[in-house]
């Protein structure tokens, strides 16, 4: 969304809200409007009539010598006129706190935890104001600048029983899971919030209703998820999913590193999508420092990205099936995978957290036999996917196990933030590559399919003939690529060539510091929504004129996708869960960062 | 000196004994229902050694291999996982023992009066067919009369867990 | 007499080591099979082709030391891996797997025992099959494998009903419970009861699938959703007779498979080699159970169960009525009739399901019309 049309919203929204509200010319080219904090569930409303019907993201910003000190940035989409907008509420140091707007937009209950969690923001009127990536008995809010880095304190031991939490000093003559206890107790912390309905762990109560815990290690979790579920009977009433175990403090430690650098750290995060999320903090930089990728640097970025969301769908495919016992499209769907991985090898070196593209460009230019690798792969691809589909699309039993199972309303995925193959099945066929185009989308031929049930099915085909789409799109951008540079020849970004060093010592210099600190960007912001596999994956990146991020906010699909789980399970069997997560297509490093 | 197959005989009917005496002594439940299939299978034992073959696996069939493992199924269902420590007769021992008693014998008296018949040699066809044609000719209303009551018995139990459910 | 009963021991302990020695080569096939149903290699280190590959596994299991986990109940917990083996090699005893040889001018048949209740025999011994996996899952003092160990007794249970209705079907046909003369029938007939009884041939297909708990029927052991079931806390040579005991079962119902529906040991064209083509058949219908194991997805517990009972109980329920009245009505020719009323029975119901399956996926979602706009 360009500065202009923030700026038409702005003059709309003043008639209602006066001088309640001003606008700011962040994040650079879009702009946002900043609301008075008493007014923002008010703002919320009215955005949410103006069409922005899909909740995408609050992030946080301390600017700690500011006043007033936080950043509270908004993020909403509107699907039908394929435009977002940004409106930030400010935050004094004191005691910070804003009403909570997650009976607006269902989806921010888990954003609004995480801001609780890592800044300590308190949201009045929220459901279930608990931790959420952080353990409970954590002191601190991590992403506060005040909070130091390596300021956690750990204890390693082999023994379960040394294992305490150090952050919770045990009162003298207290045990070591004293602060566990506590908690148990505690009213809204984790155990109360289920089992006041039911009885202890495995025995029904007198309603016949019973606690099930699925995870953190269970096979069909997709990683270290646990789910607390609450059945009557065989039906799921209530769910509960429990996250963190994975958490890594990316978005912390992004802060302590160059650009350069805290692209390495985007790989990991969503680690069956490295070159998607590569691509979406890129471009979200390339916007901040305010330069361009070369042309054939974008339609490489293409290919990349295309590539990578075939192999992402495939890991999704083999083990969605998996999941449901059927064991060869598994071999299958990985025999691909590995054709594209060797493809990620052979221009990177590394198979997965490949960090290939940059900001600036790429890395550098593919090997003379990519192309040759590539054709090969996109000649056999097509008659693969009809191998998947023989296998599953008419059988009788993948049918009865996915059909009706897992069912996700659009309005509900809507205000949850669903995104991806998740939200197109629900029957909304809403792509960021159409949407809001980047890389030169908008310039190729290919749909955007959209299912009509939302449920397991349609999920299931709706990334299937995804897998078709992107081939097409590789197809496309192949025919177009044409030689050139793949790294933009803006000096402030990409150290000089060689050749330069011999014979200019400014050249040296500009090299050496380049190379050593890196490259720096203006104050400012930038944000740059992109589709990965999984979804809608954005990069709030806020600049201080180091070269460091001074804020990296990762808006990952899986955090939201996972949040709609309870309510594709609701009413379900507890055989129908494993269909379902595995329909949702979640990675835990993209949901725990 | 009794034959082979006397003691082959005498070995099973103890078993029945044994087995049927734990069924009813032994506190866990689902020991109590092993129990209860071990009985059943040392019955069927018993059959075959009377050359009554198709009775004897035909209790194998029906008792062993699906009543029990049905009562054991509802134990599972019902019980903790292990050490569950099921009813115990005890409190009911003074009441038990003279209705046992009683019965034993009634069933005594009885045996003794009752005209048994020499031991007869195995058919050479095996006694399926004797029966079959017993059920449809001889014994036919007895027959359908047990079909009729199971068959009540099978929509009773259906009313009854859909008037749970609902 | 002394014959007799050398002859019995010699062929009980030929076909104890038979079918033992099968189980490492069916482990070993079925891996290298669905191996390269999947595009791998399948196992290839020990030995020529992988094939002593099973033997390593069952030496380093036996070596294995015992564990009993904390809060096992020992005794049932000791019993269980055995009611889950001896069943099935106890069962291969009634089946004929040759037709008679002379030997020293006395006739043999090629069986352990021919008790002339062959078939209920069997029955009765597939439905103490169960108590390995009830024992195990109480037991074990495990959720998962009380939960396995439930799901494994009612699917048995529940499976073993249409296998003797189906049964009963062939027994109407041969008028013997004998296998013996079930085979000897089919000879007679001049045609396998595969054609007069194709719908309870496929319901018997689908039922011992089932009760052998394998792919798409394995809920009791779906690692997916209850890690290993019923043996999830065994460990070496107990699991290794789980395991074993899980083929040994697999060979038995071959066996049966084939003398019931396949004409046992009968040649179907070209000369009568003895054990040749009884062997044939077992290794096409066991070639048939990996096959569908590496094709289908799992179905769900509730739908098990829902196909059995609404499905393959009343399907051979009818099966046995029809096969009852045509043997009445029909007298000599009950037989032809029955294999021509199967053929075109086959084909309908083949039509029926190929056009259900048709409509379902016909109401699934389309994907909706190509989302160009934005574009």
């Amino acid at each position: 969304m360009h500065l202009e049309d923030t700026r038409r919203l702005f003059e709309q929204a003043r008639e209602r809200f006066g001088e309640d509200i001003s606008l700011s010319d962040r994040p650079s080219g879009e702009g946002s409007i900043v609301v008075s904090g008493p007014r923002v569930r008010e703002f919320t409303q009215w955005a949410r009539s103006q069409s922005f019907d899909f909740f995408a993201d609050i992030g946080g910003i301390d600017y700690l010598f500011e006043s007033p000190r936080f950043d509270l940035t908004y993020t909403v989409y509107s699907t039908g006129q394929k435009r977002h907008l940004h409106y930030k509420v400010k935050l004094d140091e004191s005691a910070p706190a804003v009403d909570s707007i997650s009976d607006i937009y269902a989806g921010a209950n888990w954003h609004e935890r995480e801001l609780l969690d890592m800044f300590g923001i308190s949201f009045n009127g929220h459901p279930d104001p608990r931790r959420i990536l952080m353990p409970e008995h954590w002191r601190g809010h991590p992403l506060r600048k005040d909070y130091p880095i390596n300021g956690e304190q750990v204890q390693f031991s082999g023994n379960f029983g040394d294992v305490e939490p150090q952050t919770l000093p045990p009162a003298p003559g207290q045990d070591a899971f004293a602060g566990w206890q506590a908690l148990e107790t505690t009213p809204g912390s984790y155990t109360q919030l289920i089992e006041p309905a039911a009885g202890p762990d495995g025995q029904p109560d007198a309603d016949g209703r019973m606690i099930l815990n699925m995870g953190p290690q269970h096979p069909s979790t997709h990683g270290v998820l646990r789910l607390l579920i609450e059945l009557d009977g065989e039906n799921i009433t209530r769910t509960l999913p429990d996250i963190g175990y994975l958490h890594t403090g990316i978005e912390k430690t992004a802060e302590t590193l160059s650009f350069q650098q805290a692209l390495t750290l985007t790989d990991r995060m969503d680690y069956l999508s490295p070159l998607g999320n590569n691509l979406a903090y890129s471009l979200s930089v390339e916007k901040l420092v305010g330069v361009e990728a070369p042309p054939r640097a974008t339609v490489l970025r293409v290919i990349l990205a295309e590539l990578t969301r075939i192999q992402s769908h495939l890991v999704w495919l083999g083990t969605h099936a998996l999941d449901m016992g059927a064991m060869s499209p598994f071999f299958y769907c990985f025999r691909e995978r590995d054709q594209i991985l060797d493809m990620f090898e052979m221009i990177s070196g590394v198979r997965m957290m490949t960090s290939f593209i940059c900001p600036g460009g790429l890395r550098e230019d593919v090997p003379d036999e990519f192309m040759p690798a590539l054709e090969q792969f996109m000649r056999v691809f097509p008659s693969r996917v009809g191998e998947y589909e023989t296998l599953l699309t008419k059988n009788p039993i993948w049918l009865e196990r996915t059909r009706g199972v897992g069912r996700l309303a659009l309005d509900d995925a809507l205000a949850y933030g669903v995104s991806g193959a998740s939200l197109r099945g629900s029957g909304l066929a809403w792509d960021i590559r159409k949407a809001e185009p980047y890389c030169g989308y908008e310039t190729y031929e290919f749909e955007i399919p959209a299912g009509t049930h939302g449920d397991v099915y349609d999920r299931y085909l709706c990334r299937i003939e995804e897998l078709r789409q992107s081939h097409k799109i590789i197809r496309q951008a192949m025919n177009r690529l044409e030689p050139g540079p793949v790294q933009t020849n803006d000096r402030k970004m990409i150290p000089p060539p060689k050749n330069e060093l011999d014979n200019s010592m400014e050249s040296l210099i500009h090299h050496f510091l380049i190379s050593t600190i890196g490259f720096t960007a203006p104050h400012g912001e930038a944000h740059v929504p992109t589709e990965t596999g999984r979804g809608l994956l954005s990069f709030y990146i806020a600049g201080d004129g180091s070269p460091k991020p001074y804020r990296m906010r990762a808006r990952t699909p899986s955090f939201a996708n996972l949040q709609a789980l309870p309510v594709m399970l609701q009413g379900g069997l507890v055989a129908d869960a494993v269909a379902t997560i595995g329909s949702i297509d979640i990675v835990l490093g993209d949901v725990d960062r | 000196m009794p034959s082979v197959l006397q003691l082959v005989f005498l070995f099973f009917a103890a078993v029945t004994v044994v087995g049927a005496l734990a069924v009813v002594l032994v506190r866990n439940l689902f020991h109590a229902a092993l129990w209860l299939a071990v009985t059943f299978l040392s019955v069927a034992s018993l059959f075959i050694v009377l050359n009554a073959d198709f009775v004897g696996l035909s209790q194998v069939i029906v008792y062993v291999g699906a009543i029990s493992v049905l009562m054991l199924f509802a134990i599972m269902l019902t019980e903790d996982v292990v050490g569950a420590r099921g009813l115990s007769l005890r409190s009911a021992w003074p009441a038990a023992l003279p209705v046992a008693a009683g019965v034993c014998v009634v069933l005594v008296r009885w045996f003794a009066r009752y005209a048994w018949l020499p031991p007869q040699p195995p058919k050479p066809g095996g006694t399926a067919g004797t029966i079959g044609l017993a059920f449809i000719q001889k014994y036919l209303f007895a027959f359908e009369l047990a079909s009729v009551i199971l068959l009540a018995a099978l929509i009773g139990a259906i009313y009854l867990a859909k008037e749970e459910r609902s | 007499m002394l014959f007799d009963l050398i002859a019995s021991f010699i062929k009980a302990v030929l076909v104890f080591a038979v079918v033992m020695s099968f189980v490492p080569f069916l482990i070993w096939l079925e891996r290298k099979l669905v191996a390269w149903m999947q595009q791998r290699i399948g196992p290839n280190r020990t030995g020529p082709f992988g094939l002593l590959q099973p033997i390593a596994d069952a030496v380093k299991l036996i070596i294995k030391e015992n564990i009993f986990p904390s809060g096992v109940e020992k005794i049932t917990y000791f019993l269980a891996p055995m009611m889950s083996m001896i069943p099935a090699l106890a069962a291969f005893a009634v089946i004929p797997f040759g037709s008679p040889v002379r030997i020293m001018g006395r006739t043999v048949n090629l069986q352990v025992a021919d008790v002339n209740i062959g078939i209920l025999y069997i029955l009765a011994l597939s439905s103490l099959a169960v108590y390995g996996a009830v024992l195990a899952g109480w037991s074990s003092n495990n959720k998962y494998s009380l939960l396995g160990g439930l799901r494994t007794s009612a699917q048995m249970i529940s499976y073993e009903l249409p296998i003797g209705l189906s049964v009963v079907s062939i027994v109407l046909l041969t008028g013997s419970l004998s296998l013996n003369e079930v085979v000897r029938s089919q000879a007679s007939h001049g045609i396998w009861n595969i054609f007069p009884q194709f719908l309870g041939f496929i319901i018997l297909l689908i039922s011992y699938n089932a009760e052998l708990n394998r792919a798409p029927f394995d809920l009791g052991e779906a690692e997916s959703e209850i890690v290993a079931g019923y043996h999830t806390e065994y460990s070496g040579f107990r699991f290794a007779m789980f395991y074993m005991g899980e083929y040994v079962n697999m060979v038995t119902v071959a066996a049966l498979v084939t003398v019931l529906f396949l004409g046992g040991w009968q040649a179907p064209f070209g000369p009568e080699i003895p054990l040749l083509w009884f062997l044939i058949k077992i290794f096409a219908f066991i070639l048939l159970y990996m096959w569908v194991r590496a094709t289908f997805p799992r179905v769900r517990y509730d739908q098990l169960m829902a196909l059995g009972w609404k499905i393959l109980v009343p399907a051979s329920l009818a099966n046995l009525a029809m096969t009852a009245v045509i043997i009445v009505l029909g007298g000599p020719n009950a037989v032809r009739i029955l294999s021509v009323g199967s053929i075109v029975l086959a084909v309908l119901v083949g039509l029926v399901l190929k056009a259900a399956v048709a409509l379902r996926t016909k109401s699934a979602p389309g994907l909706a019309p190509p989302a160009g706009a934005g574009s």
